[in-house]
């Protein structure tokens, strides 16, 4: 990461969303940069080296996804992708093509603040070499040396694949990740389609960790996309 | 194209089988029988393929009257021309019965095609009072608060500010509300709307349409109740999470704050159901099925809401293959409720 405050590359073609971003993101915490076409956006990644995009879908030159793609195979800059309501497809789509996180239009700045400094934290970790050896959030605990989870200070039993599916999404902690993603990192290339095996492994992980299975603290569902696991 | 050369081809056929049959089963039929036979075998020609067929099987029907039925039998003999009055009287009779049933069947179809530009008109106007109302209401106010931060920065207190920036976030909120729900249901009216069906869990639908709400049911008690091994049912998640979505803002906005809300699913045969209850005043008697109506709201035009959550819901669960209802809840208040097909959708755990 360059030093001193992280820039952020706004790749947006609307001008008075751009507008809002900038006061929202431009203060002392970030430098705020803008291309209004993927074609300036391309330039100002390969020029100004920022340490996140935060893209909209919807671009007049080149289609966000195409972007996403071409940017992908030189770069692993974190991605924070902006989509309309109503197009989970594109979101999945964007996630499985390399984006890190998506918003859908339109959100609160705090929001989005707290997405890029999730996504900027997650980039940090896997620049900084070694992982943490224990994650934590609220009341739950995870070690990963010793292999035991806790809920309010109580171990947890679970099973092989109920903890490696924990421990994947607590290492992505913050981040949404597909169904897609999250079959093939977790169980394997040819189990991509098998949904059914996740729905229930994640069933059985929020009835282990969570006080209310149905409002749950950690394990969220983002309907129709994927899951994320909410840090605190 | 094709239609229309059918349309001279079966009454013509339907003429001769007519004579055929009279021919050789009523050979001593009375001829003012078989006049009337004809007359009943054109008039039904006239409803049914209009003004030219009837014109050609009438003379054909005339022809062969004469010929077959007309003394000199399998003739068209001299002597026929005194029947030239009965003729033209059969020829005129039929053709005036012809206009008069198409007419009145063209007038049939007028008035049709009328009422349903009277349905469409009133469609149209409830969708702009709804757009006027419902979309005006928070642009009007995001425009004041905007513009008196802007006009008169200087003069307004630290916490009016903050007081008008909230208003301006709220209510852009909202908004995007109702144009998501009108978006919907214009969707689903349009046919374009396709189901992304997956086994899904009832227990992360209802999870991720709580999160949605927490704002909204802050003062709410609410109560999920979900058999552990309930099964996944095939539906489309984005769209369920819609409908308890649309289910629990109406228990927001129609039932007092802080009555509580329940919400519980159980699996009886090849079917789950789904039952979300408040203790709300209920829904007045008469009005079960207005309810899921587009743009109606319980006795109240300047009700909150778009008057399109109910009919969204009932639209996602249709698509769905079933129906949702709402019945009253003994010792007060309403149970909405549906159910959902398995087909075959697999256990839990």
């Amino acid at each position: 990461m360059t030093a001193g405050r992280p820039s952020i590359l706004v790749i947006e073609d609307d001008a008075e969303i751009r507008r809002v971003l900038k006061v929202g993101l431009g203060h002392k915490d970030y430098r705020y940069l803008e291309a209004l076409t993927a074609r300036e956006g391309t330039t100002e990644v390969s020029t100004r080296n920022p340490d996140l995009i935060v893209l909209d879908l919807g671009l007049p030159d080149l289609d966000g996804l195409q972007f996403l793609k071409e940017l992908r195979k030189w770069s692993k800059i974190p991605v924070i992708v902006l989509t309309a309501r109503g197009k989970e497809k594109d979101k999945i789509k964007a996630l499985d093509s390399g984006a890190d996180d998506y918003l859908t239009k339109p959100f609160g700045m705090g929001e989005l603040l707290a997405r890029i400094r999730a996504a900027l934290r997650r980039s940090a970790e896997r620049h900084g070499g070694d992982a943490e050896p224990v994650f934590e959030s609220g009341d739950l605990k995870i070690d990963f040396v010793r292999r035991q989870v806790f809920v309010k200070g109580a171990e947890v039993r679970l099973s092989p694949m109920e903890y490696r599916l924990l421990t994947y999404l607590a290492r992505h902690a913050g981040q949404v990740l597909t169904q897609k993603q999250i079959l093939k990192d977790v169980w394997g290339a040819a189990y991509v389609e098998k949904n059914l095996y996740l729905r229930v492994h994640m069933h059985q992980l929020r009835h282990k960790l969570e006080a209310d299975p149905a409002q749950p603290r950690w394990l969220v569902t983002e309907s129709g996309v994927g899951y994320r696991l909410r840090s605190e | 194209m094709s239609r229309r050369w059918i349309n001279y081809i079966v009454p013509p056929l339907a003429i001769i089988l007519l004579t055929a049959v009279a021919y050789r089963l009523f050979p001593s039929m009375e001829p003012i029988n078989v006049v009337m036979l004809y007359l009943l075998a054109n008039v039904l020609i006239a409803v049914r393929y209009g003004q030219g067929p009837v014109i050609v099987s009438t003379v054909l029907s005339i022809a062969a009257y004469d010929y077959y039925f007309v003394p000199p039998n399998l003739q068209f003999a001299p002597e026929d021309e005194k029947y030239f009055l009965s003729f033209f009287i059969m020829f005129f009779v039929i053709l005036l019965t012809s206009r008069l049933a198409i007419r009145s069947r063209r007038s049939a179809e007028k008035a049709m095609a009328a009422e349903m530009e009277a349905e469409k008109e009133r469609m149209i106007s409830a969708l702009l009072s709804s757009v006027s109302h419902d979309l005006r209401t928070p642009l009007a106010t995001i425009a004041g608060a905007a513009s008196t931060l802007t006009s008169q920065e200087g003069e307004i207190s630290a916490e009016d500010r903050r007081n008008l920036q909230e208003v301006i976030f709220r209510e852009s909120e909202r908004l995007n509300e109702h144009v998501e729900n009108l978006l919907q249901i214009t969707r689903f009216e349009a046919g374009g709307l396709s189901l992304e069906k997956d086994c899904g869990s009832v227990e992360e639908v209802v999870g991720s349409a709580l999160g949605r709400l927490r704002g909204t049911l802050a003062d709410r008690k609410i109560d999920v109740s979900l058999p552990e091994d309930l099964p996944l049912v095939p539906f489309d998640a984005l769209l369920m999470e819609q409908v308890f979505v649309n289910l629990l803002d109406n228990v927001a906005h129609y039932t007092p704050p802080g009555s509580p809300v329940e919400i519980r699913a159980f699996c009886e045969g090849k079917k789950v159901t789904v039952e979300v209850s408040d203790r709300g005043p209920g829904v007045p008697s008469g009005e079960h099925e207005r309810i899921f109506a587009k743009f109606y709201r319980r006795g109240r035009p300047n009700a909150p809401g778009t008057g399109l959550g109910l009919a969204i819901c009932r639209a996602v669960i249709r698509a769905h293959g079933s129906e949702i209802a709402v019945r009253d809840r003994e010792g007060g208040g309403s149970v909405f409720h549906f159910s959902l097909p398995l087909e075959g959708g697999a256990g839990a755990s």
